[in-house]
């Protein structure tokens, strides 16, 4: 190790270390704004108003799912005479079009079917067909934006609609929760996730006063927002729902998350499933970063996007693949380079994440205790088996070694070397994306079935997003073809009400 | 946007669901002073951990470099 490293390198090496607890700590402090939410929220401004509303519903092969989303919108508790529904099918070659025109009869006047027959171009496209039909007619005030497997609990839309009886609010948005009933392991992952990215984390961002994005399946606009919009949603990128939040705070309308608005939506139950569709937004959030570059961290008096915490926090969870990367690297630099540094800067990296990982994860149990109930050992097992440990490990270091040497002691196995363990966990934050990898690879194999929900457990269901964030990345970088996989939807919500 | 009492949802109905969103905010800032003094009581027990010197030697150790 030359001196020239000791000296200033090093120190480098250490930020970098510990810059790898970043994305944890922002969104740690996205937690705490939440919890600011009873002081600076929109409720002072709502009016109980209905407008005349029409629900959108681009469909692609939803047979399965959209008559019963049709039925229950038409139980919602809204006057009946101001609430339409319109659906586009996007060329389906399901019975989609049997079922809506049935709903048609059953709902004369208030469910409109319309027909794209050149389908296949992307969510997008199928609402701006139907976007321009319910802004051609001066009835609608408000449109409902979502999915065809998208259940609204009987309050949800009036509850969305109670923040437009304030002009600046452009858009409102509700809590989509993951309904598959009885799902399994990896829908039970997303509930949770749900949990602390929509519950907790947009109540966060009402706090800051811009929001990251207006979920796809439920996003109530005011007919003025979507006027200023263009009258049509963007079409350039993977992230439409990302694009219409931003250019909707952008031209100076506020955007508002309403978290006891409920939906429920059906979520994929397989890696590659949830890889589809996460790679999707992933790569939309790639364009929208680089679309906004002159947005951010530039304050401005029309909207929040500028903020600093905003901009910390966004960059932060977007570019987290790369802090988790380079801290590894880091960590590995200093080993190998033989500096004392590097196992204090590995325990106080790990101490940062277990700190934040007992608050976020204890705070978002709380919020949504159903969903606790439900996810309770995701929640446990959301960063995976082996970060446990190192958590474990870093912070009370004599119990891990002396279970490890009880171990080997009772078992006959020879221990492996200590350098051999030691560059494995500080190589395992970067590691683990390219472990998460493996989960998406091994599950359409034979035993695929059984080893991706291990692997899943062991790296962490978060390390799976990462490793899914990193793929957009390169995605990108060779301006992969941009196809809109959309996800199967085969009717597995069980929601009462 | 059209504002008007409809389908049996009377002001007094809307202002107490504003009522309970509020109470039900107000509970979040109780529930994340919990977890914040659970979170702090477990690291004032590892900081103890620190001190016991029993553990203390494992502690000083420089594990994790490759001198």
């Amino acid at each position: 190790m030359t001196h020239g490293l000791i000296v200033g390198g090093e120190w480098i090496l250490i930020a970098i270390v510990l810059a790898g607890a970043l994305p944890e700590v922002a969104a740690a402090w996205q937690f705490l704004l939440a919890s600011g939410h009873f002081w600076r929220n929109h409720y002072g401004a709502c009016e109980p108003v209905f407008p005349r509303t029409v629900v959108l519903i681009p469909a692609w092969n939803e047979g399965a799912v959209i008559g019963e989303s049709i039925d229950r919108l038409m139980r919602a508790e809204y006057p009946k005479e101001s609430l339409r529904v319109i659906v586009v099918d996007d060329a389906s070659t399901d019975d989609t079009p049997l079922v809506v025109k049935a709903k048609e009869t059953q709902y004369p006047g208030q469910v409109m079917y319309l027909r794209r027959e050149k389908g296949g171009q992307g969510k997008a496209h199928t609402l701006n067909h139907g976007l321009a039909v319910a802004l051609s007619d001066a009835w609608m005030e408000s449109l409902l934006i979502t999915d065809a497997d998208v259940i609204f609990e009987p309050a949800a839309l009036r509850t969305l609609t109670r923040h437009l009886a304030d002009p600046e609010v452009g858009a409102v948005t509700a809590y989509i929760k993951e309904g598959s009933r009885p799902g399994n392991y990896l829908t039970r992952f997303i509930g949770y996730e749900y949990l602390t990215a929509q519950s907790a984390a947009r109540r966060g961002q009402n706090v800051l006063g811009a929001v990251a994005c207006l979920a796809g399946g439920a996003q109530l606009h005011s007919r003025a927002n979507l006027v200023g919009l263009g009258g049509r949603i963007d079409t350039s990128s993977l992230a439409e729902d990302t694009i219409t939040t931003f250019e909707t705070q952008l031209h100076g309308y506020r955007v508002v998350f309403e978290p006891h608005a409920i939906c429920w939506a059906e979520e994929p139950d397989t890696i590659n499933g949830l890889w589809k569709q996460r790679l999707r937004w992933a790569r939309g959030n790639v364009t929208l970063t680089a679309r906004y570059r002159r947005v951010w961290f530039r304050p401005s008096r029309m909207h929040g996007l500028g903020g600093l915490t905003f901009g910390i926090v966004w960059f932060c969870l977007f570019l987290q693949p790369v802090f988790m990367i380079s801290a590894s690297a880091a960590l590995l630099t200093l080993y190998f380079a033989g500096s004392p540094s590097a196992w204090p800067a590995f325990r106080v990296l790990w101490i940062i994440n277990a700190v934040t990982f007992l608050f976020i994860t204890g705070f978002a149990l709380l919020i949504d205790t159903g969903t606790a109930r439900r996810s309770w050992r995701q929640a446990v097992m959301f960063p995976g088996a082996v970060n446990l440990a190192i958590i474990l490990y870093t912070c009370f270091p004599r119990l891990l070694t002396d279970a490890t040497h009880w171990f080997f002691d009772h078992s006959g196995l020879p221990p492996p070397p200590v350098s051999s363990v030691i560059v494995f966990v500080y190589g395992w934050l970067g590691g683990s994306l390219a472990v998460a990898y493996l989960a998406k690879a091994a599950e359409p194999k034979w035993a695929g079935r059984l080893v991706s929900p291990l692997i899943v457990y062991i790296v962490g269901y978060g390390s799976v997003l990462c490793a899914c964030t990193f793929a957009s990345y390169v995605k990108e970088l060779r301006r992969a073809e941009m196809r809109w996989d959309k996800t199967e939807k085969i009717g597995k919500m069980r929601i009462r009400g | 946007v059209t504002v008007e009492p409809g389908g049996g949802h009377e002001p007094e109905i809307f202002k107490r669901e504003i009522q309970t969103a509020v109470r039900f905010e107000r509970g979040l800032v109780i529930k994340a002073i919990a977890v914040l003094v659970a979170v702090a009581v477990v690291v004032i027990l590892r900081a103890l951990y620190f001190v016991l010197p029993v553990f203390r030697a494992s502690d000083d150790s420089q594990e994790g470099t490759c001198r």
